[in-house]
């Protein structure tokens, strides 16, 4: 069944582009590998929790034998570290992916335990991001590559807490958000690029995404003595993507009329203006359209999930009476339904 | 299109990128031809859900907002008023109100909600306690006519969740003759049992249909409340309620076990030895405490998960084969 499918697939693409050569096999193989009962939610949960199970008694393990010397732990993490990598290569099942990985966050969380007796924290996130920037490059398979580059992506924000330069917090939302808008529009450009680039690209995709709440949430929460000033800044660099993932949605549509985009364009200024203290909920809605506009499962419902919790969040923070906020909540309630009345018409026609 | 579908094409495409010289330009066209991208017909489908949802939730919310506001000052006939009129509304409009069976459900499932906000509302003006278990035995009580009487297996969830809620909060706040082994050996048993009794209903035609979710739903609380019950048993030297347990368990995860190879279901596959690892995993702490072990059980589950993984995914590919 899949392989008459397949064939026309590829046969449709020679006709576009006569050069085309393929490795039939390895594509192939590919396919049956995915189709396979891998993607079961049963298993993945087990395989969650077993690797969960073993982690947490293993650490006991460790700790017990291993916490009280901080040359012993940076041994032994440097080595359970390089073991999961090189392993990772060779894994063929969920299970080993899991194991494997509860290997490496254990090597990872010892060796930063030993390091932070030996030097300080700028150093330990230094070597961390180096080290998985290594594993993100040297390892196979989806979980391992997502997991580096998270903590990848962490460590570099780690530099920010620890040497409290909370301003440059913009800066790296700027560089968060680019690079995620950069990396999910070009997905063409990037897999065409390289097997090992090709390889990468969902689980950097995905990382870069969690990396993004992940960023949006630090943004919103209080931490006492770090305030984060100058909120507006994260909130413009929010829309600017916003409107840039507008016009690519639009061009990607053929809209071509000019006063359609200016509508638009300007209804969406309109409905950012109450938030422009909230680049949480400006981002959060960023990841939604992105996601739904290139099919992104995941990051739809994690950027839904986000969406609701800051859009909560801010209610939940406005200083206002309980009054005045059920005023706000009524009014804009009554303008998004209006909105909904407005423009059924537009939206029932195309639908048949 | 939904994301499944976009997600195996996804897979496929860039499958066939890694292994051949196929053009970025042509790979993005595909993107967009085989539906991977958005199209504008599932934009407008987007905005017309979205419009519609923040309309009503913001709506909703700024409502209930305003009662929150105003609750403190209202007297207390006005408060029972205003949620026994509610109640009073869901309960009529899902007698009388002329659509599908479905509607009418959810109508009485809000009705059965608004049950348990009366009764909060007058433990609230009464000042009754939070977790009074009568509370929630009266919620129970209340609403089990209207689940037997529906064919709703939210209600019937909702109903248990409720009996389950009620005999634990019992346990803890009226008698203590019964301790935590006992009280979770009743809820094991109470738990299978009830998969046991909708099964034979089911079996018997005397319902019409038995979602899956609703039945894995109780097992799963009742492998929970099972596992649990043996695990505290053997940390105590197995007071009746563990050894009860334990006798229980035996037969039910056999039968549990054999409805999964004959229903072809990895379900039961997946919980229950899950649950046995973790007993034998209680069995190993209760013989030594020391760190040394603790490497052993590590073993235990990541030998373990690997055997039952590799044993579904051989069992899955023989099934799908067929």
């Amino acid at each position: 069944m899949q392989n008459n499918n397949l064939e026309a697939f590829l046969e449709n693409i020679k006709e576009q582009q006569p050069d085309f050569e393929h490795d039939r096999e390895s594509i192939r193989n590919d396919t049956l590998a995915a189709s396979t009962i891998y993607s079961n939610l049963g298993i993945k949960v087990l395989s969650v929790i077993g690797g969960f199970l073993g982690t947490l008694f293993f650490m006991g393990f460790i700790a017990a034998a291993i916490f009280d010397s901080a040359i012993g732990s940076i041994i032994f993490g440097s080595i359970f570290i390089i073991l999961a990598i090189i392993l990772s290569k060779t894994s063929k099942s969920v299970l080993a992916d899991t194991s494997l990985l509860s290997l490496y966050i254990i090597g990872m969380v010892i060796l930063g335990v030993g390091l932070e007796r030996k030097t300080g924290d700028n150093s330990i996130a230094g070597t961390l991001f180096l080290i998985s920037i290594l594993a993100l490059w040297f390892s196979r398979g989806f979980v391992m590559q997502f997991i580096s580059a998270l903590i990848a992506n962490g460590s570099l924000f780690s530099f920010l807490i620890i040497n409290e330069a909370l301003n440059l917090y913009h800066v790296y939302f700027a560089y968060a958000v680019l690079v995620f808008i950069v990396f999910t529009h070009n997905e063409a450009e990037i897999i065409a690029s390289g097997e090992k680039i090709n390889r990468l690209y969902s689980p950097l995709r995905s990382a870069y995404l969690f990396s993004l709440i992940a960023v949006l949430a630090f943004g919103s929460l209080d931490f006492g003595s770090l305030k984060l000033e100058y909120k507006w800044i994260s909130s413009l660099i929010s829309i600017a993507a916003i409107m840039l993932i507008i016009t690519y949605i639009l061009n990607s549509l053929g809209v071509q009329k000019a006063s359609v985009k200016i509508y638009i364009y300007l209804l969406s200024v309109l409905i950012f203006l109450p938030v422009v203290f909230a680049p949480a909920i400006l981002g959060s809605l960023l990841i939604i359209l992105i996601s739904y506009h290139y099919g992104h499962r995941t990051g739809f419902w994690a950027g839904t999930l986000a969406f609701i919790y800051f859009v909560s969040r801010y209610y939940y923070d406005l200083e206002f009476t309980l009054l005045v906020k059920s005023e706000i909540m009524l009014a804009s309630g009554a303008l998004f339904l209006l909105a909904f009345f407005i423009l059924k018409p537009h939206l029932r026609r195309h639908e048949n | 299109m939904n994301f499944n579908v976009k997600n195996f094409t996804r897979l496929l495409i860039h499958s066939v990128s890694r292994h051949s010289n196929w053009k970025p330009v042509l790979i993005k066209h595909t993107l967009k031809n085989t539906g991977v991208y958005a199209n504008a017909a599932e934009w407008k489908t987007f905005i017309y859900y979205a419009l519609i949802t923040l309309g009503l939730a913001f709506s909703v919310a700024g409502i209930i907002f305003f009662f929150a506001f105003n609750w403190a000052h209202l007297h207390k006939f006005v408060k029972l008023g205003i949620v026994q009129t509610i109640l009073l509304s869901f309960t009529l409009l899902a007698v009388f109100v002329k659509s599908s069976i479905t509607v009418k459900n959810i109508l009485l499932m809000a009705a059965s909600i608004t049950v348990g906000a009366l009764f909060a509302v007058f433990g609230q003006i009464y000042q009754t306690g939070a977790n009074a278990y009568d509370f929630f035995l009266g919620w129970t009580v209340f609403i089990a006519l209207w689940a037997f009487i529906s064919a709703f297996p939210p209600l019937w969830l909702l109903l248990l969740v409720l009996i389950n809620t009620t005999f634990m909060l019992f346990t803890e706040q009226v008698t203590t003759s019964l301790n935590f082994e006992a009280v979770n050996t009743i809820l094991f048993a109470f738990n299978s049992l009830s998969i046991l009794v909708f099964e034979w209903l089911y079996a018997t035609a005397k319902i019409e249909e038995l979602p899956g979710w609703f039945t894995r739903c109780i097992a799963l609380a009742a492998v929970m409340f099972g596992t649990i019950a043996i695990c505290a048993g053997i940390h105590s030297n197995f007071l009746p309620g563990g050894l009860i347990s334990l006798l229980m368990a035996i037969p039910l995860y056999y039968i549990a076990i054999h409805r999964s190879l004959k229903n072809k279901d990895v379900f039961y596959l997946c919980i229950i030895p899950l649950s046995i690892q973790v007993i034998l995993a209680s069995v190993l702490l209760k013989i030594s405490f020391d760190p040394g072990m603790y490497l052993v059980i590590t073993l235990l589950f990541l030998g373990g998960i690997t055997l039952q993984i590799s044993q579904i995914i051989s069992l899955s590919k023989q099934w799908h084969a067929e």
